[in-house]
């Protein structure tokens, strides 16, 4: 009963704060870029240009034709002007399915795109014994794998068609998870609930305490019936409140009830409470905001680094996997995506329980040895 | 004026050592610039991974190791639960004399079918040696995703910068010297100028460190210190508003994650949305030094160029200025 | 050294005026009390004086300056010792005075001379944050001095010492103003104002009500008395005597013949007393 008193206390505190509405604003504004600004579909067709102007015009079509790989009808040509610099170019266009292909009459121009635009330009030209050369004009930083790669697609040995039926009759078993699609908006949810919602416990609970610290608040918890751990899950519990709030505030408009609302709250709460734990016990080894500022950088930092995976899914090392914002991550991806993949949800949730129950025990620990001393 | 100047510089620089404070902002871009340095090529080389049998034909293993990061492992059980796992890999494994690809179900497409190419491919015995391609570069060795972190880098050492500012503002104020200040000697203008100092210098010591560290040391200087003092003013003119306005932490901190809110919409804005789009975020001062330092970065700008970015940051920041003014000159006045 | 005509100051930019009409001039060398209870616009005057307040409505001489335009060069001339102490409490004594002394652009006083001066030369080197209250008042106070004021402002120079500190100071401001330093002295303390001041001035409700020399005061609305204890008829008698009249003085001629005297003291009426005679209002 006195917990609960004292977290409406700290509730009632916290919502005359500036900082409270600063957290719902913030969440405001990123629903708004998300419903106006990032499309939920994006064009990510790669953009390839191609000179092809030193051969003969009758064998031009024909190389085109090869070279598109048009398995059941023709893919329309189309004429279009494309700027280069300050100048415009004739190119024809052909639109597949991952490509958009300019064959562009100026080999001047292909290899200022690729030089100032860092776009792919290819030039192709006949070698000894009249056979093609695919030219690549590349930056220099490529990797070697990727050069194997064009490489390895660009060959005489084989005829493209024997590699296409190939591509059909092979056996691809499945361990049976759902394929979690999501569009770009979806796509960046995730790391909104994770970096502006859970993770920002860390920090904000830190200035909460230090605020009180500095106030005399915390010592006065010594002297009266409440026990100082009271105190701090009150805190946790604020926190974990706006971090609902914010959460809810740009999912439901969002996603609607396509999401297992039960799971997102598990996340949600189990991962504020263990990120605000964390950052009570750093509070307990620091008289003030500055001094601790080194060690919540260093944390932040690392915390930001299963993003970049997130992001770049070829990255993946497998020592990102111990960083918690990685589990938090690919949780919230899991829900959002609908995937209801229950079992691993309840396990991070878990671990993010028994992690953040390690920490609050030791920081109540620490706190009541350091209280006199502060 | 110089002295002066100097002399409260001086002491801002005394106190913000004293706490380690300004140590961590220098080191903020040299952390960052270690991380770049770490990750980069991981990030540049990143490309499909694949789970493979130890037992199999090692010619058959290092056909894929051309193209892809392969890991290998003893037994089919191990490359199952190593595929179970969260990251996308995908295993190959042998079955009646032929191999097949397993997969989690999870993974993008595209990965499956680059996987299921190469399979090919190697079906067919064509390996990379069987080209009939050439390269030409352009003898650029620092991948775009470095370009964007140092880019990032540069532009968080300058807030950083700005928060230095408003941390000691905040000493002034719960010391209440600024009072004491305003019995000297000293004009509004001079003190001002003294406090900004600390702001700019101590980034751009640390972000020279940073730019030598990743690589950058033969970008244009001027250019980038010329870009660096422009965007300064905005985290100038943001530092003292924070220092006069906050007696707290909490709300400095929720405030300065209002700041990054338009610097990394700019940043995303930039690399990622379509041209249609760039027009919402013109008004962002960060967004025009995104692109200037991006030009200076990878050695495109012409002066021409660089010139008219800083032009529109010094004049968005005047704006701001002109606005910010009367509260900063209220909230100096003790 | 100060002259101030018909000053007026609002807050509120209204006619709600928390200084209101007031006129005084102060001679170089002088040392001027300015004595008022709290809230009566003491703070308020002197903040205008030192150009910490605009100059609304009224004219203002400083050190030769006019405040209404005021020059940064003023400053070199000014010493301002503020009631609430404010120092860099990350920096310690002598670097909050090294850093002060920079400020100016006149010769300036060594850290070291002051900080012995205040009795704070065993501490300079300790950080301010971990001085106690009076130790910070002393450093506010010493900073005042660095830049050798001509015009010195002192705002409650002694409140919140112990008596032996307190006495030091006052000590201190004798010495300057001996070597021809005009204090313009802000305080609610009496005694102190007594002690030090040549002339001083009851400013109650933002109206400047008085301004004259405590012994003038003193003549004009005091009486002064002594006050005598003797032994009568083996049992301790008390007697009030005045110094005017007559009767009075053949009294105490009495007694002094013929009785045993324990004490005496004469009492002079208290410029506190005159205070409030005049002004109707207590001091506090």
């Amino acid at each position: 009963m006195k917990l609960w008193y004292s977290f409406i206390k700290e509730l009632q505190l916290s919502s005359k704060s500036w900082y409270f509405y600063i957290e719902i604003g913030m969440a405001c504004v990123l629903l708004l870029i998300l419903v106006f600004v990032i499309p939920a579909e994006s064009d990510d067709k790669v953009d390839e240009y191609l000179y092809a102007g030193g051969l003969p015009r009758d064998y031009q079509e024909l190389l085109y034709r090869g070279i598109l790989d048009e398995e059941d009808e023709p893919i329309p040509g189309k004429r279009v002007e494309i700027e280069v610099e300050d100048d415009s170019y004739e190119a024809l266009l052909f639109v597949t399915d991952t490509r958009n292909l300019y064959f562009v009459e100026n080999l001047e121009a292909v290899r200022t795109l690729a030089d100032k635009e860092g776009a792919i330009g290819i030039e192709i030209v006949t070698g000894k014994e009249g056979s093609l050369i695919y030219r690549y004009y590349l930056q220099g930083y490529e990797s070697l794998k990727l050069k194997n790669l064009y490489r390895l697609l660009h060959n005489d040995a084989v005829n493209p068609e024997f590699i296409r039926r190939h591509l059909e009759v092979q056996t691809v078993k499945s361990l049976g998870e759902e394929s979690l699609s999501l569009n770009n908006k979806e796509n960046v949810l995730p790391v909104f609930l994770t970096y502006n919602g859970s993770m920002m416990g860390l920090f904000i609970i830190a200035a909460y305490i230090f605020l009180d610290k500095q106030e005399g608040i915390i010592r006065a918890y010594a002297v009266t019936t409440s026990s100082i751990w009271h105190y701090l899950l009150s805190k946790v519990g604020v926190l974990t409140v706006t971090m609902i709030t914010t959460s809810l505030l740009i999912v439901v408009p969002l996603m609607g009830f396509e999401v297992n609302y039960l799971n997102l709250l598990a996340l949600v709460i189990t991962s504020a409470f263990a990120f605000s734990s964390l950052g009570l016990l750093v509070t307990t080894y620091y008289r003030n905001m500055m001094q601790s500022f080194g060690v919540f950088y260093i944390l932040i930092v690392a915390m930001m680094v299963p993003s970049i995976t997130y992001f770049l899914p070829g990255f993946e090392p497998r020592w990102v996997q111990w960083i918690p914002t990685y589990h938090l991550l690919e949780g919230f991806k899991d829900i959002i995506a609908g995937g209801g993949n229950g079992p691993y949800i309840l396990k991070i949730s878990l671990g993010f329980v028994l992690g953040g129950l390690l920490l609050f025990v030791y920081a109540n620990h620490r706190f009541k040895k350091t209280l006199t001393l502060s | 004026m110089v002295k002066k100047i100097t002399a409260i510089f001086l002491r801002d620089m005394k106190v913000s050592l004293r706490d380690f404070i300004a140590l961590y902002i220098i080191a903020f871009p040299l952390i960052f610039a270690v991380v770049i340095n770490l990750f980069v090529p991981g990030i540049n080389e990143a490309t499909v991974s694949i789970a493979m049998l130890s037992g199999d034909d090692s010619a058959h293993i290092d056909y894929y190791r051309d193209y892809a990061q392969v890991e290998v492992f003893e037994t089919p059980g191990e490359v199952t639960r190593r595929v179970a796992q969260r990251d996308n890999l995908v295993g190959i494994l042998p079955e009646n004399n032929d191999y097949y690809i397993l997969v989690q179900g999870n993974e993008p497409e595209g990965l499956v079918d680059y996987v299921k190419t190469l399979r090919a491919y190697e079906y067919f015995g064509v390996s990379s040696a069987d080209t009939s391609v050439e390269f030409v570069d352009f003898g650029r060795t620092i991948p775009p995703m470095k370009k964007l972190f140092v880019n990032v880098a540069i532009m968080l050492g300058s807030v950083l910068g700005g928060m230095l500012i408003a941390l000691n503002i905040v000493e002034e104020k719960v010391d209440n010297t600024i009072s004491a200040i305003n019995v000297s000697p000293v004009s509004r203008i001079g003190f001002i100028i003294g406090k900004s100092i600390i702001g700019i210098l101590v980034p751009v010591v640390g972000i020279v460190i940073m730019l030598i560290v990743t690589g950058f040391a033969d970008v244009n200087l001027i250019q980038i210190l010329m870009m660096l003092l422009a965007s300064s003013i905005i985290s100038i003119l943001v530092g003292f508003i924070e220092g006069i306005n906050n007696d707290d932490v909490i709300n400095a901190a929720g405030n300065i994650k209002i700041l990054f809110l338009p610097l990394m919409g700019s940043v995303a804005a930039a690399e990622m949305l379509a041209d249609k789009w760039q027009k919402f975020f013109y008004w962002i001062p960060f967004y025009w030094t995104y692109k200037a330092n991006d030009m200076i970065l990878s050695k495109s700008g012409t002066w021409g160029e660089i010139l008219i970015y800083t032009a529109i940051v010094i004049a968005i920041s005047a704006l701001v200025f002109a606005a910010l003014a009367p509260k900063i000159r209220k909230g100096l006045e003790g | 050294m100060i002259s101030v005509k018909n000053l007026y100051h609002s807050y509120t930019k209204d006619e709600k005026f928390a200084v209101d009409d007031v006129s005084f001039e102060i001679a170089k060398g002088e040392i001027f009390g300015f004595l008022g209870p709290s809230g009566a616009g003491k703070s308020t005057t002197q903040g205008i004086l030192t150009g910490l307040l605009p100059l609304q409505r009224g004219e203002v001489r400083v050190a030769g300056y006019d405040v209404k335009h005021i020059k940064r060069a003023m400053f070199n001339e000014i010493g301002m010792s503020f009631e609430q102490s404010n120092v860099y409490s990350k920096l310690t004594g002598k670097e909050n005075l090294e850093f002060y002394r920079r400020l100016f652009d006149v010769k300036t006083r060594e850290p070291r001379e002051l900080l012995d001066l205040v009795g704070l030369g065993g501490k300079g080197d300790i950080k301010a944050g971990e001085y106690s209250k009076g130790m910070k008042h002393r450093l506010t106070f010493a900073r005042s001095m660095i830049n050798h004021p001509t015009l010195w402002f002192l705002d409650e120079p002694t409140t919140g010492l112990d008596p032996a500190i307190a006495a030091q100071i006052k000590n201190i401001i004798k010495e300057q103003n001996r070597k021809g330093v005009t204090v313009f002295l802000t305080t609610h303390n009496m005694f102190i104002a007594d002690e030090l001041c040549d002339r001083v001035g009851f400013i109650v409700d933002g109206k400047l009500l008085l301004v004259d020399s405590p012994k003038n005061l003193k003549l004009q609305y005091g009486e002064k008395f002594v006050e005598v204890e003797y032994l009568k008829e083996g049992g301790l008698a008390k007697e009030s005597l005045s110094f005017v009249g007559k009767e009075d003085i053949a009294r105490l001629k009495t007694i002094l013949d013929h009785y045993e005297i324990q004490t005496m003291h004469t009492k002079e009426a208290t410029l506190e007393e005159i205070f409030i005679k005049v002004t109707g209002r207590e001091l506090v």
